[in-house]
């Protein structure tokens, strides 16, 4: 049975520092993906996912039980990632990576050489939706990334975000709507 | 359920549509909202369009996350525990000694503070100004005492100065005054010999003068 995310905490703050690794190997994929869809470039999700776990580590005595580790960790993120988007001024669109150096990090869906033409399809859409998701404002954009990649409830994102339900499910519709805008204009163009 | 926001076809149920979407809507809400999709064309067109958009943000799936290197931060006494013993043993012993000279140094100093009674606030106008008349008078008594003592040096040296060209006089003028008497000397017995041979001189003469014998 695995321990729990509260167990964890409780070993580290009695001093078993070392516990609080299994914390980030639990939730560095999420976080990682997180910063990655609100920022864009790699480097820059590389970095909030350490700023993250390293203020948790600091502040772990000031986390309350009552809420989830994981929602905690979230807003810690999402803070790091304001913070990065207002000191560049918010220009993700003009630095977003298609793929990364190596080029492994996008995951296609089908590898197959024969459907090369459908993978080259799809990878155009690809960016488009990241081009699409980047184009929305981020109140908009944090809800839709953790809503459809994060696969939070309404009540777990009106939670981090310390907003009402109703607010997330407004901010999701009209995120929604424009991505539609944005989306079908290239489904035109193509 | 009920919500006044509209959407962009003038619908007022979006939130309703939403909740549907993303399978959040309980049986109840979902069975009103499907009655609802059988009347409202354009909400079932907005759901149908929303469910693409789902499917192409599909297409962006992040395949690996970096490992996430995380070293717990250290305290900082650990901090500086560990910078202590990167020094050798000795220089650890005099840093021990100059911090507890420099402790017993502090210490000294506030409890001398404390007993000249500068530490202490309060004091009045009248204690500050005999205070300052002391400490003028006592500036005043050492210049002073400073000043007889450097006088009385100048004093003492000005005499031995003093002696010491006289006796240099002194020994000078003695030794003119023997040289006068050398030369007197001399000239005395210059004179005493000449004396001498003019008694000799006249004695013959005087023998010459009465060749008869004299009858004296």
């Amino acid at each position: 049975m695995d321990i729990s995310d509260d167990q964890i905490i409780e070993r580290t703050l009695a001093g078993e520092t070392d516990a609080f690794s299994l914390l980030v190997r639990r939730w560095e994929r999420p976080i990682y993906g997180l910063s990655l869809r609100m920022l864009g470039r790699d480097e820059d999700a590389r970095d909030v996912c350490q700023e993250t776990f390293l203020a948790a580590f600091r502040n772990l005595r000031k986390f309350r039980g009552d809420a989830k580790f994981s929602s905690w960790l979230y807003r810690i993120a999402l803070n790091a990632c304001h913070s990065r988007m207002r000191k560049r001024g918010n220009v993700v669109e003009q630095s977003i990576d298609l793929e990364d150096d190596e080029g492994r990090k996008f995951e296609l869906a089908d590898d197959d050489a024969e459907l090369m033409p459908e993978r080259m399809q799809r990878d155009q859409l690809a960016f488009q939706v990241r081009k699409a998701l980047h184009a929305l404002p981020p109140e908009m954009r944090q809800v839709i990334v953790m809503k459809e990649y994060e696969e939070l409830t309404f009540a777990e994102i009106a939670d981090i975000l310390a907003i009402p339900v109703s607010t997330v499910k407004s901010r999701l519709y009209t995120g929604l709507q424009q991505m539609r805008a944005r989306l079908e204009k290239f489904r035109t163009a193509l | 359920m009920n919500n006044t926001n509209r959407n962009q076809l003038g619908c007022d149920r979006k939130e309703d549509l939403v909740a549907y979407l993303y399978g959040e809507a309980s049986a109840s809400e979902r069975a009103s909202f499907e009655r609802h999709l059988n009347e409202c064309d354009d909400c079932g067109v907005e759901l149908k369009a929303f469910g693409r958009v789902r499917d192409d943000l599909s297409t962006w799936q992040v395949g690996f996350a970096p490992r996430t290197e995380f070293v717990p931060p250290k305290a900082k006494m650990d901090l500086l525990r560990e910078l202590i013993g990167m020094f050798p043993v000795w220089a650890r012993g005099l840093a021990m000694a100059g911090a507890a000279a420099a402790i017993v140094l502090i210490a000294l100093s506030v409890y001398g503070n404390r007993t000249d009674g500068l530490g202490s606030a309060g004091l009045s106008e009248q204690q500050v100004q005999a205070m300052v008349s002391k400490a003028v008078s006592d500036e005043r008594a050492k210049i002073q005492q400073q000043y007889q003592t450097e006088l009385a040096s100048f004093k003492t040296q000005l005499a031995a100065e003093h002696q010491a060209q006289l006796q240099l006089a002194n020994a000078e003028h003695q030794a003119k005054l023997e040289a006068v008497r050398v030369g007197l000397r001399a000239e005395i017995r210059k004179a005493n010999q000449q004396n001498g041979s003019l008694r000799s001189f006249f004695a013959v003469e005087e023998d010459r003068s009465y060749p008869w014998g004299d009858s004296r």
